[in-house]
């Protein structure tokens, strides 16, 4: 298993419970985790796992030169999906009319999410607003199945989602999606101008509720 | 007594319908059918009238096949265990009077209601513990929403709460003193309740801890909401928002730490002879190859130094490369040549679906590859473009016998 657990980690892969769920199990105990730990730090890594510990996955253990070319491309690559992602989990909570966001485990049917977006208009708007966000949503079948089969390919492609059932076209949100939230806090966190927007929100909905 | 009780089953045997109805309907509507069941139940006490001239299953009856079928009702309440416990402290100290003042009768009676009091308390509360236990299990699954799920949780964590602490309390009351010189009550309050508490409590508590930490984590998905929330509608109303440099901070955040991939490729040593399988795997999966073996006869007598019968793949050629070989074959044994998009045009059905211009392409590159060790010479038609690009545009190429 240590090979396993290794080998996936110095690929850059996050290791969840979907994805490797006997490797995940494995680094939950101590003496695995401070065995692939040492092996990292042998080669400049470390071993982390998201704030919630459902992923783990390796990270720099210091951040010289080279590395910082790295963590540019890491940066580019949140960049790039930042949007994207954060639209889709909207889209599934809309589509699956729920009242929580979507978390590390949970099951995506395929067959569901298109049904909704073929009766809802609004949510069809939601899908065709991928179109706008980069070229990797672009598609020439500008249909609903065409248009959701390429987000959710891509959302698996990003590491989001994993095909669990290929027949019935079940998929199941990754611990990486741990990871985009930490990213997401961050962000939420330190930017001020979403501080700005999201305490002015809620003062408005305060002033919403004293009214009434 | 018994003859009322056989009765009262009859009834419900034959009405069995009309319950069920009733049951799962929650309501029923007179009929012609079902009229005389309608009758029977009223008469019995077990149906009650409802609105708009339709009837409803009593309580006591529907309790019944709640706890029967284990089907448990959102908010359900349960029995009062606390004022079932005072009744039967009260039963108890009526019991002491009775035995004191020398009333028999009294005592009798007394003693069967406490034992029908005790049995009702035990069965109580394993009917709380069954419907605590498959809500935790459930993870209150009648319910879809996540406010709703935080409201389910806080009612039977009020409920856990409270069971436990009327059995924290019964814990230091003097029922079992007051019951000592009657043994049959002791053995039926020590079977049934007080050597059943330790485990009782333990039950409710461990309910009461995990109810404690699925509502924290409910109030931490409620909080991720909140904030997926403020983040796409900033993401949504800021079309052009994009993260600030973070990757250029002196202290990076954990997350920007993030080792990328290392490129990671191994290959067979090529010396040992246990690669010997794995490289002959290689060689099979290439396109196109056929195995042979070398056939050879062993002589009697002498040691064969061939004897490992090496295992010789070939690789079969491809229709590209198969027209590439004609082409130069033909085309270097003539003094005048041969046009490369001629021998396309006449030689289709060996080149197949391959384009003219990969063709020429293709023979450029042959010629340039192993040109200088064949026997022939190229000749390439090109044209200038008119204005200087430092390229060339080929037309064709000829493939001619090279002079002596």
């Amino acid at each position: 298993m240590f090979e396993q657990v290794a080998t996936a980690l110095l690929k850059g892969e996050f290791i969840c419970a979907s994805t490797a769920p006997n490797a995940f199990g494995w680094l939950a105990a101590p003496d695995s985790a401070s065995e692939v730990s040492a092996y990292l730090s042998k080669i400049g890594r470390r071993l982390s796992k998201t704030p919630n510990g459902l992923a783990y996955y390796a990270t720099w253990e210091s951040v010289g030169s080279d590395q910082r070319l790295e963590v540019k491309r890491v940066f580019a690559a949140i960049k790039q999906n930042v949007r994207p992602v954060i639209h889709f989990l909207t889209f599934c909570m809309e589509a699956e009319k729920r009242d929580s966001a979507p978390a590390a485990g949970d099951r995506l049917e395929f067959a569901l999410l298109l049904k909704a977006v073929t009766e809802n208009s609004h949510l069809y708007e939601m899908l065709r607003e991928f179109g706008l966000m980069g070229k990797e949503f672009t598609v020439s079948d500008a249909s609903p199945n065409g248009m959701l089969r390429k987000v959710v390919q891509q959302l698996e492609k990003w590491g989001y989602l994993i095909l669990i059932n290929r027949e019935q076209e079940s998929y199941r949100f990754t611990g990486k999606l741990d990871y985009y939230y930490q990213v997401m806090d961050f962000l939420l966190e330190n930017e001020g101008d979403i501080a700005t927007d999201a305490a002015a929100d809620s003062e408005e909905a305060q002033g919403i509720q004293g009214q009434l | 007594m018994s003859a009322r009780v056989v009765d009262i089953l009859n009834a419900l045997r034959n009405c069995a319908e009309t319950i069920t109805v009733g049951y799962e309907q929650g309501r029923i509507y007179k009929t012609e059918d079902n009229a005389r069941d309608i009758e029977r139940l009223k008469q019995l006490r077990l149906l009650a009238p409802d609105i708009e001239g339709a009837y409803r299953l009593r309580f006591s009856l529907r309790d019944f096949l709640d706890a029967t079928l284990n089907r448990v009702r959102l908010f359900s309440v349960g029995a009062n265990i606390g004022k079932l416990f005072d009744s039967l402290a009260k039963l108890v100290d009526s019991h002491s009077r009775a035995v004191q003042n020398g009333d028999e009768a009294g005592r009798e009676n007394y003693q069967t209601l406490i034992m029908e009091m005790i049995g009702d308390i035990a069965d109580a509360i394993d009917d709380d513990l069954t419907v605590l236990d498959s809500q935790m299990k459930s993870g209150f699954a009648a319910v879809s929403t996540l406010a709703e799920k935080i409201e389910q949780n806080k009612h039977y964590q009020q409920r856990a709460q409270e069971l436990l602490d009327i059995l924290e309390a019964v814990h230091f009351t003097d029922i079992e003193d007051m019951l000592e010189g009657h043994d049959e009550l002791v053995a039926s309050f020590r079977a049934l309740l007080s050597r059943k508490m330790p485990a009782f409590r333990s039950q409710f508590g461990t309910i009461l801890n995990f109810l404690n930490q699925y509502l924290f984590e409910l109030r931490q998905i409620e909080l991720r909401t909140k904030r997926v929330r403020t983040f796409a509608l900033h993401v949504s109303r800021n079309p052009s928002w994009l993260p600030k440099d973070w990757d250029e901070a002196a202290e990076l955040p954990e997350w920007l730490r993030c080792a990328t991939s290392l490129p990671l490729s191994s290959s067979p040593d090529v010396s040992s002879p246990e690669s010997d399988e794995f490289l002959a795997e290689v060689a099979r999966s290439t396109s196109r190859v056929y195995v042979a073996r070398n056939s050879f006869v062993r002589r009697a007598g002498k040691i064969d130094d061939d004897a490992s019968a090496n295992l010789t793949i070939t690789i079969e050629e491809t229709p590209i490369q198969r027209a590439v070989r004609r082409y130069f074959k033909e085309a270097k044994a003539l003094e005048n040549g041969l046009s490369a998009r001629a021998w396309w045009a006449a030689n289709a059905d060996t080149i197949g679906s391959v384009r003219e211009d990969v063709w020429v392409l293709r023979v450029l590159i042959e010629h340039a590859s192993v040109g200088k060790t064949g026997e022939w010479a190229l000749r390439v038609e090109s044209t200038q473009r008119p204005v200087f690009t430092a390229n060339i545009l080929i037309s064709d190429v000829t493939v001619l016998k090279r002079a002596a």
